[in-house]
């Protein structure tokens, strides 16, 4: 636990990236916003295609910004990119960064060697590090031999080998089992509370930022839409969400749209079954009384009916009018 | 410091790549096949055609030995920087290496020195072996010093070379930041434009200008030249000067190459394609 009054790591003010493409510029980032502190676990929440990679390589000096200032540990992102490559390091869930043929303690070590680790540091690293992920009898396995979740292992052991002050993580748990991902959450948990460290979170996995993050920020097509703690954001909600299960199919839903106090909804679609369930985000109770009388109004049989405690999700939806799936489809075409 | 560590590591994690797939045996003599096909194929074609004109001339035969051999050995470790990257942004080495406090330059060159020091001794048994098996087959004695002053002196101008090789490595990275794809294409055209411009098989001068002019002041030229003095010619005066050429024409070539890079990667961070995988 932290005795003095956390620093400022990480400042991002109105940070704008755009990127040209054939037929169009595509804005990622669009005026972005936002402060993390030391020892903090800071989300990044969004879709595929909201800006949280685009933010991480800015942050993390393989990009440049197209406008506005990015400060890690006081050192600008643009102007001193040699400054901040001393105290930060990165991980993607998305790539496993190594050589195939050789150890991932060979691996491990090389990655100690661009820092300027002595040999007798470097190799203390390595052995705390991966006792702490659990690594201990796979060191001297080649990389290509490992299974995804502890080449995962290695490549957050390597993004912790420098001993950095700020470490970025985009998607660190993609894809990997229920257990190594909860012994990844754990160990950075452990890393910000016990080393003062700030690890920058990127992920549209929201159990992992309701877990593990002590503030999340919202984004949404290249926009912080808002930032607070995890309980607050959902607090801020009022009432628990509505979850109706109707049909036939295809449901009509355009009524919500004129509800009163209605946020936003998601809609998934259950062939086996024959019905929709649909998510939606209220303002009060009065509310949810208007939908359920609205539906059969508008055509459609009530299977069944509940109240969801308040995700992270609901947040989103409540903000945009969309969920995750849906905003994704909308980005993609 | 960290930059020498940079260097250092990279060239141990060059060689551990290079062999780390098989046992080193096995990929040393892996790494040996090629230029020992291409120095024995240059001497078994001239031999074929002078045969046939009546025209044979052992010193010919040095002459293209030392060529093929030691442009087998610019070629193999001038494109390694570039691979480095190539392989890096698909396996997202390069984006980890370009992040960390000194960069990728460090990284580049001690990835280019680890295939410097095994081309050299596949170019050094590629010059022994088809010495021996082409004064077997061709039944003549082929000119050829072996002392330890000609072997310093080869060795000399090996190293000597050392800078424009490192400097057309890094400038061909320059240009792998850019690559979408075919980025193994360009060091492959190089490297057939280096056979015919640095007097690998046949004097430049018998190019017309300004192709003739253009292979005479190649650093890659000169180094050729030197080594035939050491091993075939002998004479130290002409070594020095066509070392000396080599050495500051390549250190001349290695800051214009390094400058290249700094502004490419300057452009890579602009453009967002550090971390684009190449397909």
């Amino acid at each position: 636990m932290l005795s003095h009054e956390p620093e400022v790591r990480v400042e991002v003010q109105n940070l704008r990236r755009e990127f040209d493409s054939k037929e169009r510029k595509v804005v990622a980032l669009n005026g972005v916003s936002l402060k993390v502190r030391e020892g903090e676990i800071f989300g990044v929440l969004g879709p595929n295609g909201a800006g949280k990679t685009t933010l991480i390589r800015i942050l993390s000096t393989l990009l440049l910004p197209t406008s506005g200032v990015a400060r890690v540990m006081g050192f600008d992102v643009a102007s001193e990119p040699e400054k901040v490559r001393a105290v930060i390091n990165m991980a993607s869930g998305a790539e496993r960064a190594g050589y195939d043929y050789i150890s991932a303690r060979g691996n491990l070590w090389f990655f100690s060697q661009l820092y300027g680790l002595p040999s007798e540091v470097a190799k203390a690293r390595i052995k705390a590090l991966s006792q702490l992920l659990g690594l201990d009898d796979y060191l001297d396995r080649k990389f290509y031999m490992l299974s995804t979740g502890y080449r995962q292992r290695v490549t957050i052991a390597r993004a912790f080998i420098n001993d950095p002050k700020i470490v970025f993580l985009d998607e660190p748990t993609i894809g990997l089992d229920v257990m190594t991902a909860m012994s990844i959450r754990e160990f950075l948990i452990k890393e910000a509370r016990e080393n003062g460290r700030t690890i920058f979170l990127a992920t549209h996995n929201m159990a992992e930022v309701d877990t593990i993050c002590n503030r999340v920020a919202i984004i949404d097509r290249g926009r912080i839409l808002t930032s607070d703690t995890p309980t607050n954001l959902k607090r801020s909600l009022g009432a628990p969400a509505l979850v109706m299960e109707v049909s036939p199919l295809p449901v009509n839903l355009a009524f919500l749209g004129a509800v009163e106090g209605v946020k936003g909804f998601t809609t998934s679609v259950d062939e086996e079954r024959g019905l929709a369930r649909v998510q939606v985000v209220v303002e009060s109770e009065e509310c949810v009384r208007r939908i359920l009388a609205g539906v059969p109004a508008s055509g459609m049989r009530l299977v069944s009916s509940w109240r969801q405690q308040t995700t992270l999700e609901e947040v989103f939806v409540s903000l945009v009018g969309r969920g995750f799936v849906e905003r994704e489809h909308e980005v993609g075409e | 410091m960290s930059s020498v560590k940079t260097v250092l590591a990279s060239i141990r994690i060059g060689w551990y790549r290079d062999f780390g797939w098989t046992n080193p045996v096995t990929g040393f003599l892996m790494k040996t096949i090629a230029p020992v096909a291409s120095v024995l194929s240059a001497s078994i074609v001239y031999w074929l055609g002078s045969s046939a004109a009546g025209s044979f001339d052992p010193s010919h035969v040095s002459y293209i030995i030392v060529g093929a051999a030691l442009y087998s050995h610019v070629a193999a470790y001038s494109w390694v920087p570039s691979q480095a990257i190539s392989e890096g942004k698909w396996s997202y080495v390069f984006p980890q290496v370009f992040i960390s406090p000194k960069s990728s330059t460090p990284f580049l060159v001690g990835r280019c020195l680890a295939s410097f020091v095994t081309s050299t001794l596949t170019s050094l048994i590629s010059l022994a072996f088809a010495y021996y098996v082409a004064a077997a087959i061709f039944k003549s004695s082929i000119p050829f010093i072996v002392t330890p002053l000609s072997m310093i002196l080869l060795l000399g101008a090996l190293l000597a070379n050392v800078p424009a090789t490192l400097g057309l490595g890094i400038l061909l990275a320059a240009y792998t930041i850019f690559a979408s794809k075919f980025e193994w294409a360009l060091p492959t055209y190089v490297a057939g434009l280096l056979m015919v411009f640095s007097e690998a098989l046949f004097p430049v001068s018998v190019l017309p200008w300004p192709l003739s002019a253009f292979g005479n002041v190649l650093p890659f030229t000169q180094f050729i030249r030197a080594a035939r003095e050491a091993v075939v010619y002998g004479s130290v005066s002409a070594y020095s000067y066509y070392v000396g050429y080599s050495l500051l024409g390549g250190l001349l070539f290695l800051g214009v190459s390094l400058w290249a890079y700094r502004w490419a990667e300057r452009q890579g961070r602009k453009k967002g394609i550090i971390d684009r995988k190449v397909v």
